[in-house]
């Protein structure tokens, strides 16, 4: 079942977007493909990432963790050019310190091509506040490998 | 200002990303939990089944004297009327020629008044039907039939049936009568 890899596969990228981690990213996936198969034989893309985000926000809340954030000052910051190879592990750590919205807004639009429009909607929020997102989570990678630092947001995971 | 470098990385870096090929194929065997719902089913059926058990082994469904009575309690509660005029039960014997067997009286009828009768069946045998009134007025009905092998489980009863009616069973003279008391909605 070859459409089934894929979609488990795209769900797990989804799910590492939100929880930056391989060990619970792959629990969260296979906790909503259980479940998405107790509804159906194969489940729909719009499905399974629903049950993967709503699984990865009770676990966050359980944690006591803030996760979601109402507000998103807008920011002005222009994301700096980088010049030289970027470096897979310090794309990493450098995604390790973005919010987790930030990473989740912008693994949508980047990899799998959704609108800002899009996004809100599945967050049920204004469309500026996306692309406000996005533009910081930008800023703060560009600036952390052109840089060589780390912005540590106190409120990323 | 451009970020097309940093977007390519980024997908790059999810691209790279992921689950290993027995972790789908364990996945795509493993069957979801069984949900709730089979769960209930599974329960409701073994619990009517248990109580199906319970009840056979406890009340054993009615008894033969009561599945009679049950076909006799219809019958009177017919009050169908009467087709041959008699003082009482031999007469009526008489003049109900083709019975295949000697109608005779029983003693626990007492002293009820024999107003007449009709043809009748009873598990499929052609039985007697009289009807009865007793002192206050109440009718009574009594059936016979000859005791056959389709009879041989009945054993004398007295059946209490709905609205205060009754029906007793004997057997007596080879044959088994059955008399219907109550609730017949005819001259009650």
């Amino acid at each position: 079942m070859p459409d089934a890899r894929r979609l488990l596969q795209d769900g797990y990228r989804y799910a590492l977007a939100l929880t930056h981690h391989h060990r619970d990213a792959e629990d969260l996936v296979h906790d909503a493909w259980l479940s998405a198969q107790g509804r159906w034989r194969q489940p729909t893309r719009r499905y399974l990432y629903a049950a993967i985000r709503h699984r990865w926000v009770d676990r966050m809340r359980r944690r006591a963790r803030e996760v979601l954030m109402d507000s998103v000052e807008p920011t002005s910051d222009p994301i700096p050019d980088i010049e030289t190879p970027i470096d897979r592990l310090d794309l990493e750590a450098a995604l390790s310190a973005l919010r987790p919205r930030e990473r989740e807004a912008l693994y949508l639009m980047t990899v799998e091509g959704w609108t800002a429009r899009d996004v809100a909607r599945l967050w049920e929020t204004p469309r500026g506040t996306v692309l406000s997102l996005v533009h910081r989570a930008k800023t703060k990678l560009a600036k952390a490998l052109t840089r060589g630092e780390t912005y540590v947001d106190q409120e990323a995971r | 200002m451009s970020t097309k470098k940093l977007d390519e990385a980024v997908r790059a870096y999810y691209r790279e990303a992921e689950l290993p090929l027995e972790t789908l194929e364990r996945w795509q065997r493993t069957r979801p939990p069984r949900t709730k719902r089979p769960f209930l089913v599974t329960a409701f059926a073994a619990g009517t089944l248990a109580l199906a058990v319970l009840t056979v082994l406890v009340f054993d469904g009615p008894s033969p004297e009561q599945r009679l009575a049950t076909e006799v309690w219809a019958h009177h509660r017919a009050a169908k009327p009467v087709d041959v005029r008699a003082a009482n039960i031999e007469a009526l014997g008489r003049r109900l020629v083709r019975l295949d067997f000697r109608l005779r009286s029983s003693r626990r009828l007492g002293d009820l008044r024999t107003h007449g009768g009709r043809y009748c069946s009873l598990k499929g045998q052609v039985a007697a039907q009289a009807i009865l009134e007793d002192a206050a007025g109440r009718r009574h009905t009594l059936y016979a039939t000859p005791s056959t092998p389709r009879f041989e489980n009945i054993d004398a009863a007295t059946v209490e049936m709905a609205e205060g009616g009754q029906v007793a069973v004997w057997r007596e003279h080879g044959i088994i009568y059955a008399l219907a008391s109550g609730s017949s909605g005819k001259r009650e």
